[in-house]
């Protein structure tokens, strides 16, 4: 088992990718906290009570309050020990265009998937510091690192979490810390799986066109899968990785190739 | 331990440094290989790994450089194994000196053996994937070609054209359920600067350690195991929607890409 008695922290916890890690992690023996925004969001994890249900707990807080990124790694602390490693996958876009996107919603963007990263990063160091060992993952997106048709909150707060992510990445090096960057690319979740469980479901000519408007932007043709990203997460997470820092990990179908 | 299990993989220049190194993670993590080198005595270097895998490890005389050779070894993984699932290419050579003092042959062999060789080898085990409608195809570049290192200009030229390479390839193969990727590593304790844990390097080593690692934020170099880590890694099924990258695995010592 991979990450065996590791101890894992998840932001973005019980997002369609968080769970996803999370089963990845769980399966290789870590312990887990899934934070995320609602209580409601935590059934998402009802399939895994019976086999995993000792080795993960939820934490109801926002990336947007550092105060309750504290208490999560406290928690988390006292459930399983300490924090071994950190994956940052709370993240929201703004919308529209620049001259019709509010201020509110460019906040929102940033306060969340940059200012967000920042906060749990933050409170999560100290308990790294001590034993002198720590993997943290930050989340971007292609859209944070080539040209690609996204709004521009969400452009600059994933381009945000990659600078941010290298700076850490050297600040941390002394104590045996990596910081790096999983950047995926147009995945297939969110709009495109809505109706994944209805069998008569049928996607509208937008949403068939959306979808083909971005397979054509990936050389390999499709979308890629939500464990598509978190194998590139757990790749990062490992003991093995401890070389590897202030790297941006494509995962992207070839999309970009840098 | 068996994210390569029932994998087949062919290395070339896999009978030393990053080469056996992978070989090593690949039959650890379940896989079996095929490890090419150029010659009987360089493949002695495996003979560790024959005694604890058995019949998962053969080793073949062969040269990237001859395509008469990669032709036999493949054709050899797949008669014996019965197909190919991925190449890694490892093998590779240096020029030496500043351009004023590098002769051409010094020049042409490092592009010959580190570009064309990695070119020939791929050009042997693609029909063989393209069979199946799957392959993984892992190229060892180095940082030494992403910009900036102390490096000589036929290694920068060649590591730098192998990720070219990888990149044109990825494109050329992403329908054939292909991907191409490459892995470049920073520094490592391999080679004349091999030290085996607690000892002691000589002083003329340890300060042109001292100067590799100068801009490596972790102040050391990187293991072959860790580099080996990415090769499994983009080797597996786990990169299936990875292709046209290269994973910088070089303790921090570039972050530009």
């Amino acid at each position: 088992m991979r990450f065996k008695d590791k101890v894992c922290v998840l932001t973005g916890g019980c997002s369609d990718m968080g769970i996803i890690v999370a089963e990845k992690f769980l399966k290789e023996g870590a312990k887990v906290v899934l934070v995320d925004i609602s209580e409601e969001l935590f059934e998402k994890m009802d399939e895994y009570k019976a086999e995993y249900g000792d080795n993960y707990r939820f934490f109801l807080g926002s990336v947007c309050n550092y105060d309750e990124m504290e208490k999560a790694m406290e928690f988390t602390a006292k459930e399983f020990g300490t924090v071994d490693i950190l994956v940052n996958m709370a993240g929201m876009g703004g919308r529209g265009k620049i001259e019709e996107m509010t201020l509110e919603s460019w906040n929102n963007a940033i306060a969340v998937t940059l200012t967000g990263t920042y906060h749990a990063c933050r409170a999560a160091v100290p308990y790294m510091k001590e034993k002198k060992y720590g993997r943290i993952i930050n989340v971007s997106s292609i859209g944070g690192r080539s040209n690609r048709p996204v709004n521009v909150a969400y452009a600059a707060s994933k381009a945000g979490v990659n600078g941010f992510s290298r700076g850490l990445a050297i600040e941390l090096a002394p104590w045996n810390i990596t910081v790096n960057t999983v950047a995926p690319g147009p995945l297939n979740g969110g709009m495109f799986t809505k109706g994944a469980k209805d069998p008569n479901y049928v996607p509208s000519p937008e949403m068939i066109k959306a979808r083909q408007m971005l397979e054509s932007t990936v050389a390999m043709g499709r979308l890629g899968e939500m464990s598509e990203i978190a194998n590139g997460i757990l790749y990062l997470a490992d003991d093995e990785a401890g070389w590897t820092t202030g790297e941006i990990l494509d995962i992207n179908g070839g999309a970009l190739m840098i | 331990m068996d994210r390569m299990k029932d994998k087949i993989a062919v290395l070339t220049g896999g009978a030393s440094g990053v080469g056996l190194g992978c070989a090593k993670k690949i039959l650890e993590e379940g896989g079996t290989v095929l490890i090419a080198d150029i010659s009987e005595e360089i493949l002695k270097k495996a003979d560790d790994l024959k005694a604890a895998y058995g019949d998962r490890v053969m080793t073949v005389v062969a040269s990237c450089c001859s395509e008469d050779d990669m032709a036999m070894a493949m054709k050899l993984a797949v008669d014996t194994f019965g197909r190919i699932d991925a190449l890694i290419n490892c093998a590779g050579i240096s020029g030496r000196g500043p351009i004023d003092e590098m002769p051409l042959e010094s020049w042409e062999s490092a592009i010959a053996v580190t570009l064309t060789g990695t070119f020939i080898a791929c050009r042997a085990a693609v029909p063989y994937m393209k069979q199946r409608h799957y392959g993984r195809i892992v190229n060892i570049a180095s940082v030494g070609g992403r910009g900036k290192r102390g490096v000589n200009v036929s290694y920068s030229a060649s590591k730098n054209a192998v990720m070219g390479l990888t990149r044109g390839l990825a494109m050329e193969l992403r329908e054939e359920g292909i991907t191409v990727n490459s892995v470049a590593p920073g520094p490592l304790n391999s080679g004349p600067f091999y030290a085996a844990p607690g000892q002691e390097r000589s002083p003329q080593m340890a300060k042109a350690v001292e100067r590799l690692t100068a801009d490596v934020v972790f102040h050391r170099l990187g293991e072959v195991s860790e580099v080996a880590h990415a090769v499994v890694y983009l080797a597996s099924d786990e990169a299936s929607w990875t292709t046209g990258d290269c994973l910088d695995v070089n303790g921090g010592c570039f972050m530009q890409n």
